[in-house]
Order: structure tokens, then C-alpha cells, then sequence
């Protein structure tokens, strides 16, 4: 466990510069979409009331209150606002390679002694497996963090006969990327996450594969991703999709679940089989 | 001691080691001698675990397992840590994660090789980052040390400076085996010889009896090897 943390704070530090700009990069434009949005708004209720000679009573009363999410629906706006989040999941996903990549590829050879640790080799698997993890779940706190901070900003920009705060839970159920990203119900929660993990163990039982066969283990991922593919296919066999299925709904979201942990526990066994006994350097 | 029964290690189709076999004791200095493509890395890697490969290698009887980690270090041709890491960051590392890691004999290593601890690994040369790695291995108190081309495009006197440990208490009690191709550098500090030719061990000589014997240095028992 000691070397397991040990790795972990190893691992964390080695992406801490540029997860940590990420961040601020991040909650800076989303905070200045959330500015530029209110401002926005404020301009447009100007305008409205100036033109048809309107109280701000009768502009509510015309057009309600302003929320939080309408300040980040405008199109420049949204770019701004949810580009950040994409712009976070495209890096998570490119380091998720880089994570293995980086000890072979970079100007020195790391894996040298990582894998020489005198240490159980799965240490190093899972060290990497949760900093991914860690960096991604720190990235949804951010998330929920930032709303407060959103909230303030938007209150202090437009009138309080316009404005109606709005609780952290209304605002990420709002059919967005957040609602995917904090999934409003826990059962979701599980599921969803379920799949990222599972996703990320598929991803780096490939990656595994290739640094153990090398130009061998290209083949043998995309007999993996077939078999994959095939176990995917089997809650769409039983009619995932279809109101006359032969199945209860029960049924296959069970089947789904086991499907899950049949992969993801598969493909964990697997890599670190390949880690182990058959890893290259 | 080492022993290395039978090794067998294909990449792709081409068959690299055929069968090697070898030993290397405690307290002696065993060179891997062969020309380029003859498998000595091949060989110390997968002593170290590092590439999976056909046959045995026993270390003091028993098969490598994580724990023996502690007991043989391998000193790759290339760095070890990250690049943006500091020397200093590099021996916590250490301290970290080997309990035989021997802090005091870091420190002086570091004053002999002339490193200083707040360098970035980044910035070093190719001869000093040989020296930090060689300081890395030497610094753990292990019984058995692999060492992959030491000398490997480093200037004169870091070579000299690099070759003195070989002669110094550093290196006592403990087992190593190096392979390199600057033999004129190590010809009269090391024990053994094995030289490799065609995936096999061509030859295994100690190199005092060689030189009493036969009245020939390493390089010409190397050149009627491979210059027939």
C-alpha cells in the first residue's frame, strides 16, 4: 500500500503543471462566459426597455427571471463556457496513452525503474489507473465548485428584480455536458463512471498489449476490440433498444452490469498479466 | 551468484539469444563482450525482468521476484528519472522507495562525481547523466549490479573517472556484470569474460588465467573470435 501511494503522489506530480493550468485555464473562461453572458443579458433588457418604454416590472413580467444557465446559452458564449470542459476531457484522454507512453517514448527511459521498484508491478497499473481517475473526479469538483462563484458573479452584474439564483443540483440538470459529467441521480453516477473506468482499463490492456507484442500486439487488439465489440452487441441482441423485447428491462441492465464487470475484470486480470510476465522494454 | 541457463529470445523471427548460458559470482566482475546486434542488453534486460524470454535465471538459487529488486539494480545506457525532475528529487525517489538505499554513499558520490543536487536531470550532459545513473545504482546497498554500456559517448575523463569505481570499494563484495564496447577502458580491471556470438556464448574465460595461460589480453582472445 505505501508503494501504491508512493507511485500515486509520483504519478500526480509528473502531470500536476499542466492539470493545474488546465484548471485555471478552465474556471477562468467559464467564469468570463458567465460574465460576458450576464452583460450580455443586462444589454439586451436595456435595449428592450429603452425601445418599448418598459418598467423593469414589465420587462419580467414580459420576459421572467434570468437563471444562471441562460447567461452561458448564447452561441460565442457557449463556446467559452462548455469549450474549457471538452478542451479538459480531450487532454484527460490524450494523457491516458501519454500516462505508459511517456516512460518508454520521452528523452529518458523511466519504465527502466519503474518496473524494477521493488514493488508489486500491479502498484505502478493502479497508481496510474487512479491518477487518471483522481484528475478526472478533480475536474467535476471544479465543476460544482465553480457554480457558487458563477452565481455570485451573474448576482452581481444584473438587477435583483431580473436575477433568481439557482442551487447547484437545478443548474447541472440542465441537459448539458455537466448533466453527463454529474449525473444527477446516483444510480446514473455509478453507471456512468462505471463505464468510464471500465473504458479507461480497456484502454490501457491495448496500449498493454502493444508495448508487450509490439507490431504483434496491434493484431491482438483488434481481436480484443472484436471480442469486445461482440460482448457489447449482446444487450442489443436482447433487445436493449426495443419496447417488445422477450427480456424484462431488469434483465438486461443486468446483463449490461455484468457485461461490465466481466470486461472490466477480464481486461484488469489481463493487463496485468502482460505487466508482469510478458511487458518489454 | 547469477546463473543464466539456456536463454532463448526471439524479436520477430530473428533469433537474438540461442541458448546462452553463463554464470557471474558475488565479488567478481563478469564483461558481456559481442558486436553490435549480439544480444547483451537483450541478456541483462531480461536478467532484470524487462523482456520476457525462454530459459532460467536464478540469482543466488532463486527465481526474480519484485522483492529482489533490493538485492540487483540494473544501470541502463539511459537515464532513469523524469527530465524535469532535480538530482535532489531523483535520491528521494531513492530513499523513497528502496530500504537499502544508502543516503551517506549517495552524498559522496555525488562529491565525487562533482553532481550537484540542485541540477535538473534535464540539463546534464551524457556524461554526467551516466554518472547520476551509475550513482543510482552504486548508492543501493545490493549484492549483484547490471551494467549496460557505462562508458557509452562519454568524454575521456568522465570515462576515467567512471572506471576508478570499478577499482574501488564501491564495487568490492559486490557481483557485476557490464557490457560494453570500450573493453580498453575495463580490459585489466574485470574478472570474467563472456563473449557472445550468433545468439550463444562463444566463449566464458577468466581473464587472469587467460593472460598467464595463453600469454593473450581480452582483445585477442576477442579477435580470434570474431575475426576468423
Amino acid at each position: 500500500m505505501r508503494a501504491f501511494v508512493k507511485l500515486l503522489n509520483f504519478e500526480m506530480n509528473r502531470f500536476a503543471k499542466i492539470y493545474i493550468g488546465l484548471m485555471v485555464l478552465t474556471a477562468a473562461l467559464q467564469l468570463a462566459a458567465v460574465a460576458i453572458g450576464a452583460n450580455h443579458l443586462l444589454d439586451s433588457a436595456n435595449e428592450a426597455m429603452r425601445v418599448n418604454q418598459w418598467t423593469l416590472e414589465q420587462y419580467h413580467n414580459v420576459t421572467g427571471y434570468i437563471q444562471l444557465n441562460s447567461t452561458v446559452y448564447d452561441h460565442y458564449n457557449k463556446l467559452l463556457y462548455f469549450g474549457p470542459i471538452f478542451l479538459s476531457i480531450t487532454v484527460l484522454l490524450i494523457y491516458s496513452c501519454f500516462i505508459w507512453y511517456r516512460d518508454w517514448r520521452g528523452k529518458n527511459t523511466v519504465v527502466y525503474r519503474l518496473l524494477t521498484l521493488p514493488s508489486n508491478r500491479a502498484n505502478l497499473y493502479f497508481a496510474k489507473l487512479v491518477t487518471i481517475l483522481l484528475f478526472a473526479f478533480g475536474f467535476v469538483a471544479l465543476q460544482i465548485v465553480l457554480v457558487p462563484l458563477e452565481n455570485l458573479i451573474a448576482q452581481s452584474i444584473l438587477p435583483a428584480e431580473l436575477y433568481r439564483n439557482i442551487s447547484v443540483f437545478d443548474y447541472l440538470k440542465h441537459p448539458t455536458v455537466l448533466k453527463v459529467l454529474i449525473p444527477p441521480y446516483f444510480s446514473e453516477f455509478v453507471l456512468y463512471y462505471g463505464l468510464v473506468i471500465t473504458g479507461l482499463i480497456v484502454l490501457f490492456t491495448a496500449i498493454l498489449m502493444e508495448r508487450s507484442y509490439r507490431l504483434k500486439g496491434i493484431g491482438f487488439i483488434v481481436l480484443y476490440f472484436a471480442v469486445l465489440a461482440g460482448l457489447a452487441s449482446i444487450p442489443y441482441l436482447m433487445g436493449y433498444s426495443r419496447y417488445d423485447s422477450y427480456f424484462y428491462p431488469g434483465e438486461i441492465i443486468g446483463t449490461c452490469l455484468g457485461l461490465i464487470v466481466i470486461i472490466a475484470g477480464g481486461s484488469l486480470w489481463y493487463s496485468l498479466y502482460l505487466l508482469r510476465k510478458k511487458i518489454s522494454v | 551468484m547469477i546463473q543464466v541457463n539456456q536463454m532463448v529470445k526471439n524479436y520477430g523471427f530473428k533469433k537474438v539469444l540461442n541458448g546462452v548460458s553463463f554464470t557471474a559470482a558475488r565479488g567478481e566482475i563478469t564483461c558481456l563482450i559481442g558486436i553490435n546486434g549480439a544480444g547483451k542488453s537483450t541478456v541483462l534486460k531480461s536478467i532484470m525482468g524487462l523482456t520476457p524470454y525462454k530459459g532460467e535465471v536464478l540469482i543466488d538459487n532463486v527465481s526474480l521476484t519484485p522483492v529482489m529488486y533490493e538485492k540487483i539494480t540494473f544501470i541502463p545506457d539511459s537515464l532513469t528519472m523524469p527530465s524535469n525532475m532535480r538530482i535532489a528529487d531523483c535520491l528521494s525517489l531513492m530513499t523513497d522507495f528502496y530500504r537499502n538505499w544508502n543516503a551517506e554513499r549517495a552524498k559522496e558520490l555525488l562529491k565525487f562525481f562533482q553532481l550537484s543536487s540542485s541540477d535538473r536531470v534535464s540539463s546534464l550532459s551524457k556524461g554526467m547523466a551516466a554518472k547520476l545513473n551509475l550513482l543510482l545504482g552504486l548508492a543501493l546497498d545490493c549484492d549483484y549490479i547490471l551494467m549496460d554500456e557505462p562508458f557509452s559517448g562519454i568524454d575521456m575523463f568522465s570515462r576515467e573517472q567512471i572506471a576508478d569505481v570499478f577499482t574501488s570499494e564501491l564495487i568490492e563484495d559486490r557481483g557485476v556484470i557490464i557490457t560494453t564496447h570500450e573493453i580498453n577502458d575495463i580490459e585489466y580491471l574485470i574478472d570474467k569474460a563472456v563473449l557472445l556470438q550468433h545468439g550463444k556464448v562463444e566463449r566464458e574465460f577468466y581473464c587472469e588465467e587467460v593472460r598467464e595461460q595463453e600469454g593473450k589480453s581480452i582483445t585477442d582472445v576477442m579477435r580470434g573470435v570474431y575475426i576468423k
